[in-house]
């Protein structure tokens, strides 16, 4: 008998404490495209993600709050992502994450703004709405389009420090247009005679005739905004156009293999890039050592900025966790997002800052040249600072 | 401008648009249906070739990867046609084109789930030559030659060879070509093959002087609407159709706003087919006797 009711107090204890934990765990909901057009530059950014919340579960979780990750592959289809964030807040998710191409963005943030659920997208594609004055609900921390745009137009002073001609080329998307026209404004800003935008249709992917057009413009540095697969076939492209200037390219997904990858193509093309996230070959700190280890046990061959990215992603929801009472709800969430600041560990150059009016932050740039003796991303002059608040153009 | 090198650039575009709209023309003359999966045809191949082919990680010589892939093109031409007229066959026209939009649909995905939706470059004839003190571009070149070849090779095929008179009689008229002892189903299949291979070498080309994704299937669009624009019932006009589509993408590009460089030709199309239904061919489907 007694063995009876030591066996059923035992049973209680244990349904007790698994309920509880039950209770304790945060659930969140995580979009991307897995399955789609931008999978090259979402799983890596998966990957970086999830490598990190394994590694806080494996430990016990948040002050013992496990992270319950929902993750569904919505492609770029926003009315997809939409109805899949909604059902997501059903099932209990306190807010959504992830989160690929800007067109999607728009349409989940609007979605959870109606519901007060917070949403941070974490791939490097964001729209101005974190920026000052930022939308409610809405946060990023990969690269807002509007602000690299425009930072990419002032570095491309330092790729050609006597240029007189720049061209930003980009496709027909909201961020490709606004990255251009701010790229346009700073670089006229920095002393170009002649900035321009060469833009064309989403679908292209023959560039010959669009790298033959920028050529005809004898730029001395062409800015491209493009993404991995686009940027693969626009520099040996331009390449075969006879331009024979300096390329930056704006790390939105690109990646350095890629970049290294055209360089070699186009021998005669000076390459560089500039980036938010570090990637494998350069920046230091306990969080690159840490993500180092990580992708290695993971089998990865190389990590990129999106992976750092999405390493970040991880730490901000740990980061955020740590200070949301339990229970975490989606207010509660926010109201702890809306009070960040974060180190990175070197991932970035700045800690991740939040505030009630910016959800976004000041944030850094590194600008990173192609060396062809060493085949190398090698930094030039390390981390720039830059406002989250955008100048007037 | 470079006008040589802008030249070489709408040439070799036309020529690749060419030889898809001739494997779309070839389908439709035969099976009256409308091959909406040909760009995807086209991006498996190069995806195939470039993953079994020493430069991109594989283990053949470029012309065993060039064989391998071209023969699962011809494969695939099989199963359309297996799918389209002994399956799909009886239930119409129009079912067999719905078909090829599902075709289109499972290869998106096939080549999302195989290649991860990977861009990869097709190092295939890299670098220039010089000609009377120009640049030209070796890729443009060999697109021109291989693209040349082809049609040439295709036309001559359709106008001497007993399969192409086959195909003209069972364009014309299926019934009398069964009463008269061709046999239609195999004809049928060597049309649905060779489109697919057509289709299938365009693709390469494409890749071979942009690069190989998913996305790159969208050639398949251009490659229909170079194919109405002639009239979709005559090989000759369909390569014109797709010079014409060439030439007003590059002139759009270099000389107007590159924006609109794919929006122009379809209003150009729309246009000539408000003035001219049944395209520059002239030729109508249906003819009626009295």
């Amino acid at each position: 008998m007694t063995t009876m009711r030591f066996t059923l107090a035992a049973a209680a204890i244990l349904f007790a404490s698994t309920a509880m934990a039950r209770a304790e765990a945060v659930k969140l909901g995580y979009l991307t495209d897995t399955s789609g057009p931008t999978q090259d530059i979402s799983k890596p950014s998966l990957e970086g993600f999830n490598l990190y919340i394994d590694r806080i579960n494996k430990a016990g979780g948040v002050n013992g709050r496990k992270i319950e990750l929902d993750i569904r592959d919505t492609g770029i289809d926003t009315a997809r992502a939409v109805a899949t964030a909604q059902e997501l807040v059903a099932g209990g998710a306190i807010a959504i994450i992830g989160l690929p191409l800007s067109t999607v963005q728009a349409g989940v943030y609007a979605a959870m703004e109606r519901n007060n659920v917070p949403v941070i997208a974490g791939y490097p594609s964001n729209i101005g709405l974190v920026l000052p004055p930022a939308k409610a609900n809405a946060f990023a921390t990969g690269i807002v389009f509007d602000l690299a745009g425009y930072i990419g137009g002032e570095l491309s002073r330092d790729a050609a420090p006597k240029g007189k001609t720049m061209v930003c080329t980009s496709f027909e998307s909201p961020g490709g247009i606004v990255s251009c026209k701010g790229a346009v404004a700073a670089a006229k800003l920095k002393g170009f005679e002649i900035a321009e935008a060469v833009m064309f249709p989403i679908p292209t992917r023959d560039f010959r005739a669009i790298a033959e057009r920028i050529t005809a413009l004898k730029p001395d540095v062409v800015l491209t905004v493009l993404g991995r697969s686009r940027t693969i076939a626009m520099v040996p492209a331009l390449a075969a156009a006879g331009y024979e200037g300096a390329v930056v390219s704006m790390e939105a997904g690109t990646g350095d293999d890629a970049v290294r990858e055209v360089a070699k193509a186009a021998p005669k093309i000076d390459m560089w890039s500039y980036t938010r996230f570090v990637s494998q070959g350069y920046g230091d700190g306990p969080q690159v050592a840490a993500l180092e280890k990580a992708v290695k046990e993971a089998g990865i061959k190389e990590w990129i900025s999106v992976h750092s990215g999405g390493w970040a992603l991880g730490m901000l929801v740990e980061d955020v966790i740590k200070r949301c009472a339990s229970p975490c709800t989606s207010e509660k969430f926010q109201s702890a997002l809306e009070q960040t600041k974060m180190e990175t560990g070197g991932l970035t150059g700045a800690p991740i800052q939040f505030t009630k009016d910016d959800h976004y932050g000041p944030t850094t740039f590194m600008l990173v040249h192609y060396d062809r003796a060493s085949d190398k991303m090698v930094p030039l002059k390390g981390w720039r600072p830059y406002s989250s608040t955008l100048p007037k153009f | 401008m470079a006008w040589h090198v802008s030249i070489l650039t709408a040439l070799a575009t036309g020529c690749i648009y060419s030889v898809m709209a001739v494997g779309v023309v070839l389908i439709y003359r035969t099976s009256r249906v409308l091959a909406f999966h040909v760009g995807e045809i086209g991006m498996l191949t190069a995806y195939i070739l470039v993953s079994v082919w020493v430069p991109g990680g594989g283990f053949l010589n470029l012309g065993a990867a060039v064989i391998a892939a071209f023969g699962i093109a011809a494969l695939s031409g099989v199963v359309m046609y297996v799918l389209v007229e002994r399956i799909g066959g009886r239930l119409g026209h129009f079912v067999g084109t719905v078909i090829t939009i599902a075709a289109t649909i499972a290869l998106n995905g096939l080549m999302g789930l195989v290649w991860a939706a990977q861009t990869w470059r097709m190092p295939l004839f890299p670098g220039t030559i010089g000609f009377f003190g120009v640049n030209l571009s070796i890729q443009n070149l060999a697109v021109i030659l291989i693209g040349s070849a082809a049609l040439v090779g295709i036309v001559v095929l359709i106008r001497h060879t007993s399969l192409g008179i086959d195909m003209q009689a069972i364009a014309n008229n299926p019934a009398l070509a069964r009463l008269r002892g061709i046999s239609v189903q195999k004809t049928l299949c060597a049309a649905w093959m060779m489109g697919s291979l057509l289709a299938a070498l365009s693709g390469v080309m494409i890749a071979s002087v942009s690069v190989v994704s998913v996305e790159g299937a969208v050639i398949g669009v251009s490659a229909i609407v170079a194919a109405l624009i002639g009239g979709m019932t005559n090989v000759g006009f369909a390569i014109v159709g797709a010079f014409l589509l060439a030439g007003c993408e590059t002139l759009v590009t270099l000389f107007g706003e590159p924006r609109f460089s794919q929006v122009i030709p379809v209003l150009g199309l729309l246009l000539l087919l408000v003035m001219r239904p049944t395209g520059l061919a002239s030729r109508s489907e249906n003819i009626m006797r009295v």
